[in-house]
């Protein structure tokens, strides 16, 4: 299983491969430093052995020619033999006097003399030694100069120099090098095959979490991601998916079952039509039979235009669409003409329709629909109440949201259906006849009317002791 | 009576045209916006009826166009578009009433019948029908000179009722008009507000002028009208 997103964003690396080359080139920039501090700290210490053994040496040569009295260059036998093995030629001694004349020497013809030249200070009497790399333009292999200042038995004064070919630091230097190259080319290697294998072992959960989406389908959804319970990202992220997929199902689950009921309640009053038109025509009727007839399919064609018209306005709402008018909504009004609107039907069916006008109410909203929804909850909290009964409407402001609630003394509603009752088509009571009930959309309506005012609603139930519905409704609409 | 039904679906204008010439209106179809503003324009027609969505012209642009030209003409538009932007361009644009489809023909006589009383002459103070006497100022309500008291809905309602007597109105525009509800009439709502009504004006008295009419709604008329 590949994790490629797909090549549009121009990212093409999968993450496996991402996180080992990042990996890989943080260790070998630490290789690559470490190794380079070891170098320098290996050259310079090689470099003060050398320095430290030349001054010794330049002693050593100054001690043993002290008594050398002759005025040949070369240096005399005895002296050359008290120097025993020091006289390498690696190693090269002599003496100048200030003007860069040669007073003695271990070989005239020594690497130095042919390269000779003044040393770049005038190092004073007994001062410290100066030391210098010399390079030949020649290519030939660099040494190591040692220069004093000293005054000889005679009283003249003299540079004293010792210089010691570097073939074999260079040697060393080299042979470390080579040393840190195969070291470097091991840990890249290393860190690739690390990386890698790290990669694909922390990625396992991710493949793990596509494999299972992958088999997820529309008619699969009550699959979850495995959750390894350890806590950490990748069980977050199955956690958060598995929410995303109950969600998602919890939608699909309603969007069936919607269409399912929508189907079932356009079916009805369509066959009615189409039934009670077959069988109208299938013989000579008179003119009577006809129109009776025809006013029946007129109250299913009603009741057809109804439930059009009600899931027209719930797909409006429920897609966002801009179907609210905004205007300044006087709720107290609002309530009070609704109130105004049932209390005969209230009064006839011997209910007590009580709402007290309060100071007004203003909030930003469309008057109709709040009238709407308002109205749908009084008819049914009427509709539900058997009298002698009370229906009593509230209205207060508080924090920010106008409050309204709608409270009977009617049967109430079983906490099996409580949960359910604002989904569409959901009726509590089924066994009521056609013609009196709704389509079951009332509530749905309402409820999708206090939301696209970014409200609430709620409602509360006892069985046989009444209902309560509350709508918020916030004073300002969001804007938009 | 001379009406212009501006509507392209050939089934709806088939009906209203069926229901007009039977409700006693000559009645003229187009079946396009540029033909039927030009009849508009033309003509001289007591009511037009024109569908939002047509070809040629839409429906907005002829009832500008028929504004401009300065045709005061009531409008009746209708719409399968039942949004709020539509309806309330459609009244700012200069219409009169305003339906959505599907709706019902007997409703779309009634909204007709209204706009062409209120077309034709203000009422006058007080309103007489029979022996009912409604004095809008004083909000007093006689019959047979005895004072009925009546409740503010109650008021409302009947002069309602009495502004476009003889004229049927459904149980939709009474909720418009009275309520301030712009919705179908949920229940049977409207029937209990007419029904008390009724008790206060027609129960004691002789003959009843608070009609029912089926299928469609109310009607307040003298028995001899």
């Amino acid at each position: 299983m590949s994790f490629d997103p797909p090549n549009r964003s121009g990212r093409r690396v999968p993450i496996g491969w991402t996180l080992t080359l990042w990996g890989t080139a943080v260790t070998l920039a630490i290789s690559l430093l470490l190794c380079g501090a070891l170098y320098v700290g290996v050259s310079i210490s090689l470099r003060d052995q050398v320095d430290a053994f030349l001054v010794g040496e330049v002693y050593e040569f100054l001690g043993a020619t002290h008594h050398h009295t002759g005025s040949e260059v070369q240096l005399e036998g005895d002296i050359r033999q008290e120097l025993g093995s020091r006289l390498r030629n690696d190693l090269g001694f002599r003496i100048l006097d200030l003007h860069g004349k040669l007073i003695i020497t271990s070989d005239a013809n020594d690497m130095v003399a042919a390269h000779w030249r003044p040393p770049r200070h005038d190092p004073q009497p007994g001062s410290r030694p100066f030391f210098e790399t010399i390079v030949p333009p020649d290519g030939t292999v660099a040494y190591r100069l040692c220069t004093l200042r000293e005054r000889l038995p005679d009283g003249r004064d003299c540079f004293a120099q010792a210089s010691y070919s570097l073939e074999w630091t260079a040697a060393s230097l080299g042979e470390f090098r080579r040393i840190c190259a195969v070291v470097l080319a091991l840990a890249v290697l290393l860190a690739l095959a690390a990386g890698r294998f790290l990669a694909w072992r922390s990625l396992v959960p991710l493949r793990q979490l596509a494999a299972t989406a992958q088999g997820i389908g529309a008619a699969k959804l009550n699959q979850r991601m495995p959750v390894a319970g350890v806590g950490d990202e990748f069980d977050r992220l199955a956690v958060t998916l598995n929410e995303m997929l109950a969600k998602i199902e919890r939608y699909v689950r309603q969007l069936k079952q919607f269409t399912a009921d929508a189907s079932h309640e356009l079916r009805t009053p369509l066959s009615a039509l189409r039934g009670a038109a077959e069988v109208a025509l299938s013989r000579p009727r008179s003119s009577d039979e006809l129109r009776q007839v025809l006013e029946e399919q007129l109250s299913h064609y009603e009741r057809l235009q109804r439930i059009a018209e009600d899931l027209l306005l719930l797909a409006r709402l429920d897609a966002g669409e801009n179907v609210l008018i905004r205007e300044r909504v006087d709720l107290n009004q609002a309530v009070s003409d609704v109130v105004d609107l049932f209390r005969p039907l209230a009064e006839d069916r011997r209910l007590q329709l009580e709402f007290d006008p309060v100071a007004p109410v203003t909030i930003e909203g469309d008057n109709g629909r709040i009238k709407q929804l308002l109205s749908n909850l009084v008819d049914n909290a009427v509709k539900f109440t058997p009298g002698p009964g009370r229906v009593v409407v509230g209205l207060i402001r508080h924090d920010g949201v106008a409050e309204m609630t709608i409270a009977d003394t009617g049967i109430g509603i079983n906490g099996d259906h409580l949960p359910r009752v604002f989904d569409r088509f959901y009726r509590v009571d089924d066994s009521r006849s056609s013609k009196d009930r709704g389509a079951g959309l009332g509530l749905s309506i309402c409820r999708s009317i206090a939301e696209a005012h970014g409200g609430r609603i709620a409602i509360e139930s006892r069985p046989l002791h009444g209902t309560t519905v509350r709508v918020t409704l916030p004073v300002r609409l969001a804007p938009g | 009576m001379r009406a212009l039904v501006i509507e392209d679906e050939p089934a709806v204008a088939g009906f209203v045209g069926k229901g007009l010439r039977e409700a006693s209106f000559v009645v003229e179809l187009a079946d396009n916006g540029i033909d039927g503003c030009r009849l508009a324009l033309t003509n001289d027609y007591d009511v037009v009826v024109l569908d939002l969505m047509l070809p040629g012209k839409d429906g907005f642009k002829v009832l500008h166009d028929l504004r401009r030209g300065e045709k005061q003409t009531p409008v009746i538009c209708l719409t399968a578009r039942d949004s709020v932007d539509d309806r309330v361009k459609g009244l700012d644009l200069g219409a009169d009433d305003y339906l959505a489809k599907p709706f019902s023909f007997a409703e779309l006589l009634a909204r007709i019948r209204a706009l062409l009383r209120r077309g034709r002459a203000m009422v006058g103070n007080p309103i007489v029908v029979s022996d009912l006497t409604i004095d809008i100022l004083a909000r007093d309500v006689r019959r047979g000179g005895t004072r009925i008291d009546l409740s503010a809905n109650e008021y409302r309602l009947l002069e309602y009722l009495a502004r476009n007597a003889g004229c049927v109105l459904s149980r939709t525009m009474i909720l418009e008009h009275v309520w301030d509800m712009n919705q179908d009439p949920m229940t049977n709502v409207i029937d209990v507000h007419v029904n008390r009504l009724r008790k206060k004006i027609d129960a004691r008295f002789d003959p009843p002028l608070i009609h029912t009419v089926r299928g469609v709604g109310y009607v307040l008329r003298s028995a001899e009208s």
